[in-house]
């Protein structure tokens, strides 16, 4: 055999075994894909003391919360991205000021998802927390000063049980007022 | 490790009767589908029935009595009485501090049950709960942290929660039970 002829086979054998491997990551995904299907919702919010008042596109769980949980003047919405994807896939969402949120839905017991959220600053990972949050619920993440105030980001889950996945939804909202 | 192997073990406990009962139902349940098991068993029947047929049984006549006879006698309860109020006449030093001692128990217990005692001994908790946990910003935090928090709509339960920033805390509304988690920028 030539060494042109030999180079080809080698090429077409790393071809085929790279072929196979990708069918293999593919099919074991597929086959951790279980139960119906979630939506991860990301809301940024901008909590300042500009007394603005509430952002009226907030949903009002969103807004008691808020009011609750905070004591700014203002808070208004920033973006919202929404994913409705099947289980065992890292979902990341690009945050206002450039952090990225990593979420991954694990499990559905019925009434609590599983989810393990990581947060990078960059390349340098920020915080890693795993927990369960009620079906049709939100956590809450804060603490990263953005424009005149700081960023809180909720973090919302919903199972569906319909079977039609949706791809990736990033809106921004329209500009407020 | 096959099933024979985690079986055989339990078999001469079986054979006397003495495993638990759901060891019990596990090896009778293996034995109704292993025939080397079964006849293994058999087999451990017939060495302990050879052995009582060897060793014959020992001659048991006085035994209880001598045992007995070995036995001290009980001594009369007004001696026993009598010894103990000797022994607490020279030591009543001892005694009165253990009265006192017992007293200033109960008094103890009375404080903590009352509903003032029971609400500062909460504060105390939750405060010692925040402090293990996490440092909390300067801003607008409420007191109580609650990983586990047990509200309708946004309940959350975090098991972990890992950071490199020495001020991350958690907090949630008592109304809504909502979570966060503060993580705050590097200064």
């Amino acid at each position: 055999m030539t060494g042109a002829g030999s180079n080809r086979a080698r090429l077409l054998t790393g071809a085929m075994i790279f072929a196979l491997i990708a069918l293999g990551r593919a099919d074991a995904q597929a086959q951790s894909f279980r139960g119906p299907l979630l939506t991860v919702t990301i809301d940024s919010v901008l909590a300042a003391d500009t007394k603005e008042g509430t952002d009226p596109r907030l949903p009002d769980p969103i807004k008691r919360e808020l009011a609750e949980l905070f004591g700014y003047s203002t808070y208004r919405l920033v973006s919202h991205q929404e994913i409705t994807t099947n289980w065992g896939r890292e979902l990341d969402f690009v945050l206002p000021g450039g952090r990225v949120l990593r979420v991954a839905p694990q499990n559905f017991d019925g009434h609590m998802v599983a989810m393990a959220v990581l947060m990078f600053d960059g390349e340098r990972p920020v915080m890693s927390t795993d927990f369960k949050l009620e079906n049709g619920g939100d956590l809450m993440l804060g603490g990263h000063r953005y424009a005149n105030g700081m960023l809180i980001v909720t973090i919302g889950v919903k199972t569906e049980s319909a079977p039609n996945a949706g791809g990736p939804s990033d809106q921004a909202p329209p500009p407020n007022g | 490790m096959t099933q024979c192997e985690q079986i055989e073990p339990l078999l001469t406990g079986f054979a006397d009767g003495e495993l638990l009962p759901s060891e019990m139902q596990s090896v009778a349940r293996h034995l109704a589908v292993c025939e080397k098991c079964e006849a293994e068993l058999v087999d451990f029947a017939a060495i302990g029935e050879r052995l009582r047929e060897i060793m014959g049984e020992p001659n048991l006549e006085g035994f209880a009595q001598s045992v007995m006879a070995k036995l001290p006698k009980p001594t009369p309860i007004w001696d026993r009485a009598r010894s103990f109020l000797h022994l607490f006449n020279e030591r009543w030093i001892a005694g009165a501090a253990l009265g006192a001692a017992t007293l200033a128990i109960g008094a103890f217990t009375m404080i903590l049950v009352t509903p003032l005692a029971q609400d500062f001994m909460a504060r105390g908790m939750d405060r010692s709960a925040l402090l293990a946990s996490f440092r909390a910003p300067a801003r607008g935090l409420p007191s109580t942290v609650r990983l586990a928090s047990l509200g309708h709509r946004s309940r959350a339960v975090i098991s972990r929660l890992e950071s490199k920033m020495p001020s991350v805390a958690v907090w949630s509304g008592p109304e809504t039970e909502a979570t966060v988690i503060w993580v705050p920028d590097q200064r």
